[in-house]
């Protein structure tokens, strides 16, 4: 089974960590992720808000560079990629006359032979990743799955759209205690972020009002968009709610990371808004604390 | 010497609108040995009947046949209506060109030559059929009901007062069913159990009724007027007839805690229990699952309380065997359970409920003796959340279709619950309200605006716990698509009904058809709601899809009637079964069909028509780069033989199984989904008569591909006919392959009197792959031969 | 062959049976079936390579049972076809005595049980060069096959050879016979040699023994037996059964499993 490894902008840029924290991942897991070759941006929400043919040809260029690179099956940890990647295979094998257009587009015979798979998706077919936990995350988690990783239900067929459980076998898998909690599909208001960051702060807020009150330590992503409304919008958040939350945001690459022993250094830690530090066992309300930074 | 009459039908346009009737009854009169052809606007009419009647005599017909509707819908009109002529009914033969041909095909040359075709088969047909008598066997007046709920009661009530015995077997230790957890009833607000019970004992105190409670139906066998019941009897474990029904062992059996059924999980019973006060018989039963002497070794302490030593551990089930003529199945239904709406935490959070829940409650003799309380800590709810179409209507859950009666509960548990809690907050949220009854629009609207029960128009998106509450958010769609977050004390969920869990099991036992939902097949949805397609064997009430009790009593008592008439008769006519018609027909069909050369207009119109399917034959241009032509050599060299390709219309014959297959063929013509028109289709019993050498006939007729297809294993009328079917298709799969004859020309397929659109997409994607793989030209040329 | 004659002769003498059906010598270093009903013509048996025919077929001719009760010279093919005629209510315990040679021994099996026994004991695969022949087929594409056979049944006379020559071809009407109407068309064509060998072997499937007669029969030399074995292949493959090792039992035509496979019904 040969993978490939589709990044995407933001990996490369403003979730910079998730990559890090993956890449150390998967050499631990002896696994080889080869980039797909001259990839381009998958194009977002500009390009289906714009223009259908566009929206379809970039992600069915991606697609068909790596059917040519042999690659069986493609990793894409952005889920918002991973939603136009999957979209795309999706809606171009269902009408034969969309994909031999789509593909005169992208000037590559686009075939479909190439499977798009999601981070928890890829992480889960792990044979016995319990045994490689040297230090299990032993906090209380509130997975949050967002929008895309889910839904549409008839097109990514994973997992239960409306109460997911995937990323909490996982996170269990590490030693954690994942939480029952409400806003588990909740919109952060995702790209909303810059052009009304105010909606970002009220939904986004909700969220880690609801993981908090539940008692989280510690709320665990696998999106870029969701780490970036949730982790650095979170002046915002703190500002319209009129309190300070502490709560990190961590990546779910970089949980397994640290169960797995590997320096928080290596998994990016350091990069995130919101100090990764937990409060002491001890402490009456986790995830809270007087000091930030402490 | 035959002389065959043909008689087209319009269907008023059903027929004509896309078939050019008066063209083929001019056509089919130059078929050799017809003697008479006409066309007439409605031929199931009295007039149209006479028609025929009137030609039988006049022009001395030997047979008839009546290209109009399907068979299984008028067959027996034209049969009595010939046998009244002095013709034997089984001379006639009915020609289906409407549900296979004027409903599924478009208007155009091509269809009326379609239906001329039909119209030869049985022409064809009818020559070679042989005057049969009906045999005679005498009718036993018994009826079997199987299920004692309301529809069951009813039916056995109204056929046990017309003189005739019954049988009522009943699951659970009690009749009732439903009716008897209900609070009260729509739109009258009756008491549920004070209607209910005066009939539940008329059933036990009734001469002519045989009840057999906590049994089921073990086999059945035989046939109309002759069947043979084989029936369980579980056993309770106790003596019925020593039984008192004083309740001594029920009230110091120490397994106290188990959750009643009848109170759905909301309630607690003990291992020996009676699951209701009010049960019939009031007898108990000991729930060996949970018995402590059964599971330990221990105790027996009802057997050394009971009064008249009536307990007997160790008692084995009994089998009781029963003649009867008919049967009702009156099965009812059941509401989804189950965590299907996980956003609503139905099974996470104890204080949502569903409606049978929420009848407990308000149900005086329920487990709050009827007040509503939370399950969760016993407080009366301040605000109450009523959710309508929790599963229904919702093809990404399932279950497509309107349970029906979930408006009308839902509406009735609001106004029941301010009737209870003066001042509590109902909301019930809807997509539309269906109150369609009598009297149940203006129900509604009395909980609207005299009991205040909000309405809000939208949907819930998710229900979570907050502080021990229950926080609703939804939407509220008149208002603008506004947000809605209520935070309420309970959650009622109005769940999709859905068939019984033992549904599937009982109807293969029964033979009956049914649906991908379960619920059984009545014969025909308008005109014959209340039979199945299994002569003797009636639906009453919600097994047949949900209903509401006044439906489903008027249903037993239309029911009765069909089965008092019957009943009435000393003995009953038995169509004979034609001992050998499939060799014939088929081969008539094959030969008859096409043994004339294709005529040329209907090529030319082929041509027309062809554009309609998306996977047509590729015009010219691209001809060349077309893949499908590279892998056919022997086409490519010669230019002309590319564009006879481009014109090969495919000749398919399909043999079908009459119970399945070609009621779902029949099915996609009521539903008008279009199909390509290329298929023939031939008509048989079961798919276990096929015969292995019709498909090579069919072949040598000229058939370029062949479907067959019958009932889904284990649905088989016959039982077992598809079971050996396949077993011999595989070898004869296996054999072709070896001569080099290629398999990919035959589809087989399991088709189900309810996938019309299954026949549809099967008979397209067929044609499809048939017109790729082309003529069968290496079978043709054999047979160019000599003699066919 | 000696101990095969002095029991035969010991049979008949002793009255056990009434006629010995095996093999004698024909023309041209060919053996032939031969009816010995007298103990000093026991001679006449022979039991070499030769001796390939399946002698059960004479079992099922009303002539030869009218002989009285027989004792049968059987190679491993005609024991197996016992056991299937046996399954097929065709012969009852004790109507046939059969006589299983091997080598220089005789082995005379008087029960079905005793005769099902043997055969389990000896019971094998095909050999490397049968397995070799029926690849050799199914390697062809199917178009060379579809010409192969095309060929092969250009020649067929409808002699019915093959039909005469098989122990379980016992029908005393046969379906080719039946002319109202003629379901199997008569005269020596192209289709209606395909659809006489496709009726038989198809009428054959579950049930052939593998003895090679029909192919042996036929005058133009068609290889017939080769479709009764993919069948038989097919069949132990598919549902697991093979023909002629019971007395007892269905065929796999007759009966089914809940659970046959079906993955290519739609």
């Amino acid at each position: 089974m040969k993978t490939g490894f589709y990044p995407g902008c933001s990996m490369k840029g403003s979730a910079r960590e998730y990559s890090e924290s993956l890449l150390a991942v998967a050499r631990v897991l002896g696994r080889e992720l080869p980039e797909v070759p001259d990839w381009n941006c998958c194009g977002a929400t500009a390009a289906h808000n714009l223009d259908h043919d566009l929206a379809l040809a970039l992600p069915a260029r991606i697609l068909a560079a790596a059917e040519k690179k042999g690659m069986d099956e493609v990793l894409v940890p952005c889920a918002a990629c991973y939603s136009r990647l999957k979209v795309t295979r999706h809606e171009l094998l269902e009408d034969e006359k969309l994909r031999q257009r789509i593909s005169g587009l992208v000037e590559a015979d686009y075939r479909g032979s190439a499977k798009v798979v999601n981070i928890i998706e890829w992480l889960a077919a792990v044979p016995d990743l319990e045994k490689l936990v040297k230090k299990p995350f032993q906090r209380k988690v509130a997975c949050y799955y967002g929008c895309l990783l889910v839904r549409p239900a008839g097109i990514v067929e994973f997992d239960r759209p409306e109460e997911p459980q995937s990323m909490d076998l996982l996170m269990a898998k590490l030693g954690a205690k994942p939480i029952d909690w409400a806003f588990k599909t909740e919109c952060c208001g995702a790209g909303f972020s810059v052009s009304r960051t105010d909606l970002v702060a009220k939904l986004s807020g909700l969220i880690l009002e609801d993981a908090v009150s539940r008692g989280a330590e510690a709320v665990i992503v696998a999106c870029p968009m969701c780490h970036l409304n949730l982790d650095l919008r979170r002046p915002n958040i703190e500002k319209r709610a009129g309190k300070k939350y502490d709560i990190p945001v961590i990546y779910i690459t970089q949980v397994l990371g640290l169960a797995m022993g590997l320096p928080p250094k290596k998994l990016g830690l350091q990069r995130h808004k919101v100090a990764v530090k937990f409060a002491p066992a001890e402490s009456p309300v986790p995830g809270v604390s007087a000091k930030r930074g402490a | 010497m035959a002389r065959i009459g043909v008689f087209i039908c319009h269907c008023g346009e059903n027929i004509s609108a896309t078939v050019d009737v008066v063209k083929v009854a001019a056509e089919a009169a130059r078929i050799p040995g017809v003697a008479h052809s006409v066309e007439y606007k409605y031929m199931c009419s009295d007039p149209g009947q006479q028609l025929v009647k009137n030609a039988i005599k006049e022009k001395n017909l030997t047979g008839v046949v009546v290209a109009a509707c399907s068979p299984r819908m008028h067959e027996p009109t034209f049969r009595r209506a010939c046998a009244e002529a002095g013709l034997n009914p089984f001379l006639c033969e009915m020609a289906n060109i409407r549900e296979h041909c004027s409903w599924v095909h478009e208007k155009g040359e091509a269809t009326t030559q379609k239906a001329l075709d039909i119209v030869r088969t049985l022409v064809a047909k009818v020559k070679k059929n042989k005057a049969l008598e009906p045999i005679k066997v005498p009718v036993t007046k018994t009826a079997l009901v199987l299920g004692g709920g309301i529809a069951g009661i009813q039916a056995a009530l109204d056929i046990a007062n017309s003189g005739h015995k019954v049988i009522l077997v009943e699951q659970a230790p009690s009749i009732g069913g439903h009716m008897s957890q209900l609070s009260e009833t729509f739109p009258t607000l009756d008491c549920s159990q004070c209607i209910l019970t005066p009939r539940m004992v008329e059933v036990a105190q009734h001469p002519n009724i045989t009840l057999h409670s906590y049994s089921e139906l073990e086999s059945l066998d035989g046939f109309i007027g002759n069947f043979k019941a084989r029936i369980r009897r579980k056993a309770r474990g106790l003596d019925e007839k020593l039984c008192t029904g004083c309740g001594l062992c029920m009230q110091k059996c120490p397994t106290r805690k188990i959750p009643s059924e009848f109170d759905a999980g909301l309630g607690l019973r003990p291992a020996i229990y009676v699951p209701f006060p009010q049960a019939v018989p009031n007898k108990p039963v000991i729930d060996r699952e949970h018995c402590t002497y059964y599971r330990t070794g221990k105790c027996r302490l009802c057997e050394k309380v009971c009064p008249t030593q009536a307990i007997r551990f160790g008692q084995e089930d009994e089998i009781v065997e029963a003649e009867v003529g008919a049967v009702v199945v009156a099965t009812g239904f059941d509401i989804k359970h189950g965590d299907f709406f996980p956003e609503y935490g139905y099974g996470k959070h104890q204080d949502v409920i569903d409606g049978l829940q929420f009848e407990r409650l308000a149900s005086a003799s329920g487990p709050t003796l009827g007040e509503i309380r939370r399950p969760s800590d016993g407080k009366v709810p301040e605000t109450v959340v009523f959710i309508a179409c929790a599963g229904s209507r919702d093809p990404a859950k399932g279950i497509e279709y309107c349970s029906k009666i979930c408006c009308m509960y839902t509406a009735k548990h609001a106004m029941l619950y301010r009737h209870k809690v003066h001042h509590g907050k109902p909301y019930v949220f809807y997509m539309d309200i269906r109150a369609g009854g009598k009297m149940y629009e203006e129900f509604v609207r009395r909980a609207m605006e005299e009991d205040g029960v909000q309405y809000v128009r939208g949907r819930v998106s998710r229900v979570y716990e907050r502080n021990g509450r229950l926080v609703v958010k939804g939407v509220d769609t008149l208002l603008g698509a506004r947000p809605l977050e209520i935070e309420a004390d309970l959650v009622v969920l109005a769940t999709a009904g859905v068939a019984n869990a033992g549904a599937e099991e009982l109807a293969q036992k029964l033979h009956v058809s049914y649906d991908a939902h379960k619920f059984y097949a009545e014969a025909h949805p308008k005109l014959r709601p209340v039979e199945t397609n299994t002569a003797g064997i009636f639906l009453a009430g919600a097994c047949q899809a949900p209903k509401d009790i006044p439906e489903s009593v008027a249903q037993s008592t239309a029911r009765r009637r069909r089965f008092i008439l019957p009943a009435s008769a000393a003995s009953s006519a038995r169509a004979p079964a034609p001992t050998r018609p499939s060799r014939r027909r088929s081969s008539a069909a094959a030969t008859g069909r096409w043994s004339r050369p294709w005529p040329r207009s209907t090529r030319a119109c082929a041509r027309a028509a062809a554009p309609a399917w998306p996977s047509a034959a590729p015009n010219r241009s691209t001809s060349r780069a077309s893949p499908t032509r590279r892998s056919m050599p022997r086409f490519w060299p010669c230019w002309n033989e590319v564009n006879a390709m481009a014109d090969f219309n495919p000749k398919i014959v399909a043999f079908v199984c009459n119970w399945c297959t070609y009621a779902g063929a029949d099915l996609t013509g009521t539903s008008r989904m279009k199909y390509a028109p290329q298929v023939s289709i031939v008509r048989f019993p079961c798919t276990g008569r096929i015969d292995f050498m019709l498909l090579l006939k069919a072949f040598a007729g000229g058939a370029d591909g062949i479907i067959v297809s019958g009932c889904h294993p284990n649905d088989c009328h016959y039982s077992s006919g598809n079971f050996h079917a396949r077993r011999r298709w595989v070898v004869f799969r296996g054999l072709m392959d070896f001569l080099g004859i290629d398999v990919r020309r035959v589809q087989f397929s399991w088709v189900s009197a309810a996938e019309g659109a299954k026949w549809a997409q099967l008979v397209n994607e067929t044609t499809d792959r048939i017109r790729r793989l082309g003529p069968f030209a290496d079978y043709q040329r054999l047979r160019g031969q000599g003699v066919g | 062959m000696q101990a095969l004659r002095s029991k035969a002769r010991e049979l008949l003498a002793t009255k056990t049976v009434q006629v010995i059906i095996g093999y004698a010598s024909g023309g041209g270093g060919r053996a032939r079936a031969v009816f010995v009903r007298e103990a000093a013509k026991a001679d006449a048996l022979v039991f070499d390579d030769s001796c390939q025919q399946n002698l059960a077929v004479y079992f099922s001719k009303p002539e030869v049972r009218k002989l009285g009760k027989a004792a049968l010279v059987a190679t491993p093919a005609a024991l197996r076809a016992i056991l299937q005629l046996a399954a097929e209510n065709q012969i009852a315990e004790g109507e046939l005595l059969a006589l299983a040679v091997g080598g220089d021994d005789v082995v005379p099996l008087a029960t079905f049980a005793a005769i099902e026994a043997h055969v389990a004991a000896r019971d094998g695969d095909w050999s490397a060069a049968e397995k070799e022949e029926l690849q050799k087929y199914e390697a062809m594409g199917l178009e060379e096959r579809r010409r192969f056979w095309e060929e092969q049944f250009s020649r067929c006379l409808k002699c019915y050879a093959c039909r005469a020559a098989c122990p379980l071809c016992y029908c005393t009407r046969c379906t080719v016979e039946c002319n109202q109407p003629q379901w199997i068309p008569v005269p020596a064509h192209d289709l209606g040699n395909l659809e006489w060998n496709v009726m038989r072997a198809m009428h054959l499937a579950g049930r052939c023994v593998d003895c090679g007669d029909c192919g042996r029969a036929c005058p133009v030399n068609i290889p017939l037996h080769l479709l009764n074995r993919r069948l038989i292949r097919e069949v132990f493959t598919v549902f697991g059964s093979r023909s002629g090792r019971s007395a007892k039992g269905d065929n796999a035509l007759s009966t089914f499993k809940p659970n046959d496979p079906e993955d290519f019904i739609q």
